[in-house]
């Protein structure tokens, strides 16, 4: 995004794995679903089997491969001064700044296929309301608890 | 993270409390279950139940016996989560209060859910559930002592917002008198209560034979009567009821000002404010300055003409039950008793030359926005006639119509992005919106929370930028946002208000 005030560290390599594997299952159904309706077409209207499953798996390709990848690339975040910064979206691009003064509790989440590939989401939470959740997924482990350690420091006695 | 030995667990109990309150969800299966069990024999229908209730227990154990707790020096750590782990520290600092809540479930079986307050938007975002009565009073003896520690330099604060004996002698900021209070009510007409109105006529239609019995009469006598008179008819009665509805939404929109806001004062105790107003039932609200977010002056456009508005106060949302949020504090006021009423909180309206507008591109994307989603059906109906002719006799009234809608959905965008207007005047962060009803927002920028850029592919193709801050106790559909100013505005504006939420 233009003139960002801050540079970005990019995700941990193993969070492009675990995207490229969460979005593979619905790809492999969308082409699954492709290849059907190209059978159902052929039976009830005699038209050929293979354009309805080239398109859909065409599609299913970019969802399971270049989608994400393009999603785990936009990702980025950063910690400066007191502010976390975290931005996402390939479409909509969104760029959230946290002052670490005004979070109010930190969660670190790790689901089994982020521990498979050693990885952990952050979860930021403010007193708002709109965007009073910020999480950053795709970190380490490590990195997620020394966040939050200085996220902690932070944590004045005086939020509001 | 290695566990710490002073975890604990939730109270066994908790398996079988939530086992039954899953329950009701399993009652909703029996009678599929037993059209699937009708081809089994009973034995096996059982051994499925069973088997069924020994899952739901194993997930039950599990999830309790993933769940712990641990109180730190600083904070309250809990770890939960079956499958995926998810660790959660509030630090005692945050915790604004702590309850302890007992249903009759819970009371059967002898335990409590305790639940810290942190001011943060979830709600179940500090809760226990469930855990010994003993254990409960403990911990909220503990938390609150730490917490209390934690708050010593807010100590003072803190007790001083406990509502205390009304200060006779407080200076009265703002009031209302009687014949206000009714002037005020006929710019509260509402839709909503004729839509309220119109449900009870269907209500009462049930009941009381007349409505129809009038009409039908009326009708008979019209029917006589030639078909042209039928029409006027119609068309007379049709506007009698429009007439007779519109003057019933004004005296329900006075009756429920008067019932609401008579006798408003509000007077300044001296770091709160107390409000009393009401007809039969007198509230009494206290807003603790130092917990009020930003102030909003809103106005529909009759009202503003005249030289009216009214002025809430967002404060964080734990208040009072169904008063927390915004807080009226002026709902009918003229510009200088809203100067004054807002004076004691350093804030202050502001000019609105003194704001700059929105980009033009916002009149542009406005513009291509609500067209795309008017003329879609259309398109989609282009699509589904496949036939090439009638496809470009579609296509050419398609056009026609993006013609046509052009001129009016311009002008309406033309006029909000002359009325959307912002700027950082100070440490204040003032946005204005609309152009029938005006909300400005007046934001002191220590108040804001996370602040967010966003920009959608066609704000990119338009190269602007929106900017959205975030507060404390915030409603979701209005919060003060700035649409379409230039990426580099946009980023200026963010870089202006982020050293000023640094200081105290």
């Amino acid at each position: 995004m233009d003139s960002t005030p801050v540079a970005l560290n990019p995700l941990e390599p193993g969070q492009r794995w675990v995207m490229l594997i969460l979005n593979a299952i619905p790809s492999l159904m969308l082409a699954a679903g492709g290849f059907g309706l190209g059978k159902v077409l052929e039976d009830n209207l005699g038209w050929p089997w293979w354009p309805s499953f080239v398109i859909l798996g065409l599609i299913a390709l970019w969802g399971g491969t270049g989608a994400p990848l393009r999603r785990f690339r936009a990702w980025g975040w950063a910690l400066a001064d007191d502010e976390l910064h975290v931005a996402y979206g390939v479409w909509t691009q969104v760029h959230t700044i946290v002052p670490l003064t005004r979070v109010q509790h930190i969660d670190v989440a790790q689901g089994p296929l982020q521990r498979a590939f050693g990885v952990a989401t952050l979860i930021v939470h403010t007193a708002g309301t709109a965007h009073a959740t910020v999480s950053l997924p795709g970190i380490s482990r490590a990195t997620a608890e020394e966040l939050r350690d200085v996220v902690r420091t932070h944590v004045r006695a005086e939020p509001w | 993270m290695v566990m710490s030995e002073f975890a604990r667990r939730l109270h066994p109990g908790t398996i079988a409390l939530n086992v039954i309150r899953g329950a009701p969800g399993f009652v909703f299966g029996i009678p599929a279950f037993l059209a699937i069990a009708r081809d089994f024999e009973l034995w096996m229908a059982a051994l499925i139940g069973v088997g069924l209730a020994a899952v739901v227990g194993v997930f039950q154990f599990l999830s309790w016996w993933r769940f712990t707790y641990e109180l730190t020096d600083d904070a309250l750590v809990v770890q939960s989560g079956v499958l995926s782990r998810n660790r959660r520290t509030i630090p005692f600092d945050r915790v604004q209060d702590v309850d302890i809540e007992r249903k009759l479930l819970a009371r059967l079986f002898g335990l409590a859910k305790v639940n810290l307050e942190t001011g943060g938007a979830g709600e179940n975002e500090g809760a226990l559930d469930s855990v010994s009565m003993a254990e409960a009073e403990r911990l909220r003896g503990v938390i609150r002592r730490r917490a209390a520690q934690a708050h010593v330099g807010e100590r003072t604060a803190v007790e001083g917002e406990a509502p205390v004996a009304i200060d006779l002698d407080a200076p009265v900021l703002f009031s209302m008198t009687l014949g206000r209070v009714l002037y005020s009510g006929l710019f509260r007409f509402s839709l909503v209560w004729l839509a309220v109105i119109g449900g009870a006529f269907q209500y009462l239609d049930d009941w009381v034979p007349w409505g129809n019995i009038e009409v039908d009469d009326l009708r008979s006598r019209a029917e006589a009567a030639s078909a042209t008179a039928e029409a006027a008819f119609v068309a007379g009665v049709t506007l009698s009821v429009i007439f007779v509805l519109f003057l019933l939404g004004v005296v329900a929109g006075v009756l429920r000002t008067l019932l609401r806001e008579y006798g408003f004062t509000l007077t300044d105790e001296g770091g709160r404010f107390r409000r009393v107003r009401g007809l039969l039932t007198r509230t009494e609200a206290v807003v603790a300055l130092r917990r009020v977010q930003l102030a909003v002056i809103e106005n529909g456009f009759v009202m503003r003409l005249l030289g009216w508005a009214g002025v809430k106060l967002q404060t964080l949302g734990s208040g009072e039950k169904g008063e927390g949020g915004r807080q009226d504090i002026a709902p009918f006021a003229r510009p200088e008793e809203i100067d004054r009423v807002l004076a004691p909180l350093s804030l202050g309206r502001a000019d609105p030359d003194a704001l700059v507008r929105v980009s033009t591109m916002h009149v542009l994307r406005m513009v291509i926005t609500r067209i795309g989603w008017l003329l879609m059906p259309i398109a989609a109906l282009v699509i589904a006639r496949a036939n090439l002719a009638e496809a470009a006799v579609f296509l050419a009234v398609l056009m026609g119509l993006f013609v046509f809608l052009l001129v009016p959905v311009g002008i309406v965008a033309a006029l909000q992005r002359g009325h959307h207007r912002y700027g950082l005047i100070g440490r204040t962060f003032h946005v204005q919106r609309g152009v029938l009803g005006q909300k400005r927002w007046i934001v002191p920028a220590r108040n804001i929370q996370a602040i967010t850029v966003r920009r959608t592919w066609l704000q990119r193709r338009l190269g602007t930028a929106s900017v959205y801050s975030d507060t404390a106790g915030a409603s979701m559909i209005s919060t003060p946002s700035v649409e379409d100013v230039r990426p580099g505005e946009a980023w200026a504006l963010v870089d202006a208000i982020r050293p000023l939420r640094r200081v105290g």
